[in-house]
């Protein structure tokens, strides 16, 4: 497309197109089969997109502003999703989600039972300490008997 | 080339006088309607869906040609000005503004439902077909009814192609009728800009329809 058709198109579309800019267009249609065609692919969608118009201005049914406040009505209501969405809101449930798991946490620690777990492998029962008890030849044979028991019935 | 001014058809000549004066939206009476709603006067927004309304109920059977959807976009449009006047920046005149969110609307519409044939058999009506055969606006009062839907099929799917402010531009221009300096005053933006814009805007649209109906390209 040249600049002399580019530059009027639009006049020559709505048809304002007069005097030398008319008459320069023309002539160059005339003798440039580029432009000319341009310009006569640009009229014909021009006429085709009139298939959008309507015949005159559509009332909508009554009551369509009562309809519309409805409309808005509902869509300012917010939703549970919305209120998620919101930054104030999120927040506030991320700082009260992490200070309720730390109260958790707390809690756990300071209840839980402090449990002697009786020894149930090898390792456990070496690692024990013994009993505080005199070191009598009874008791050394004695302690020796069970450390023998639990590694024998250990593989079991 | 002998006879092509035969084949490019002038149109009748207007009114040649041109203005290049930039309109200030904000101190319109628009504008204080606008301000009233922004203040939060729900009367004001009633004055605004009042005066708008056939406005955008048109515009949205123009394009769809199916009155349940155009009652149900056009209070969706509406709902949109409540909640977004707020933003509205008097850049560009009311209507303008309005008239973008009415088709974005509708495009919005066509792609959620992915409607590939616009008017279904059960949408169209006895009453939609006499007054699409009456219509004034109809490119051809001879063509058949068929001819006429698949033109509009076509041109609705050819203007899907293009942003959504080069729609906006062509339908206000095309379908509206507003010249290049009444579209000027009302977007804001300067004549020659106007002028760049519908012309980038239509090669696209001819590029688009090359491409759907697979014309060779020659020209664009």
């Amino acid at each position: 497309m040249h600049r002399s058709v580019e530059d009027h198109i639009e006049e020559f579309l709505e048809g304002r197109l007069v005097g030398l800019a008319r008459e320069s267009f023309e002539s160059h249609v005339a003798v440039c089969r580029q432009c000319h065609d341009l310009a006569t692919q640009m009229q014909s969608h021009s006429a085709l997109l009139q298939c959008l118009s309507t015949p005159a201005e559509l009332e909508p049914p009554p009551g369509f502003y009562a309809r519309v406040m409805r409309r808005v009505e509902a869509e300012a209501r917010p939703s549970f999703w919305s209120l998620l969405l919101d930054p104030i809101f999120g927040s506030r449930l991320v700082y009260a989600s992490a200070s309720l798991v730390i109260l958790m946490g707390v809690f756990l620690l300071a209840t839980e039972p402090v449990h002697h777990e009786l020894a149930s492998t090898p390792v456990h029962a070496l690692a024990q300490p013994g009993p505080e008890q005199p070191a009598s030849p009874e008791n050394v044979q004695q302690g020796r008997d069970s450390l023998l028991v639990t590694l024998a019935t250990f593989g079991e | 080339m002998s006879g092509v001014l035969d084949v490019l058809s002038f149109p009748i000549a207007g009114s040649a006088n041109r203005t290049k004066t930039k309109v200030d939206h904000s101190t319109s009476d628009e504008a204080l309607l606008v301000r009233r709603v922004q203040a939060g006067d729900e009367m004001a927004f009633r004055d605004i869906v009042e005066r708008f309304q056939s406005k955008v109920y048109s515009i949205i059977y123009g394009i769809l040609r199916n009155r349940n959807d155009a009652e149900d976009i056009a209070q969706q449009v509406f709902a949109k000005v409540y909640f977004s006047i707020r933003n509205f920046d008097f850049r560009s005149s009311l209507l303008t503004w309005i008239y973008k969110i009415t088709v974005n609307e509708c495009y919005d519409y066509l792609r959620k439902k992915k409607v590939r044939k616009l008017v279904y058999e059960s949408d169209f009506s006895e009453d939609d077909a006499m007054r699409m055969e009456n219509s004034e606006g109809a490119t051809d009062h001879k063509a058949p009814v068929d001819q006429r839907l698949a033109n509009r099929d076509l041109v609705v799917k050819l203007l899907a192609k293009i942003s959504a402010e080069d729609r906006s531009l062509i339908l206000l221009k095309e379908v509206e009728g507003h010249s290049v300096e009444e579209l000027a005053k009302m977007t804001g933006m300067n004549e020659n800009t106007i002028k760049v814009k519908l012309f980038r805007a239509r090669q696209k649209l001819l590029k688009s329809a090359q491409r759907l109906l697979r014309i060779p390209a020659r020209s664009v």
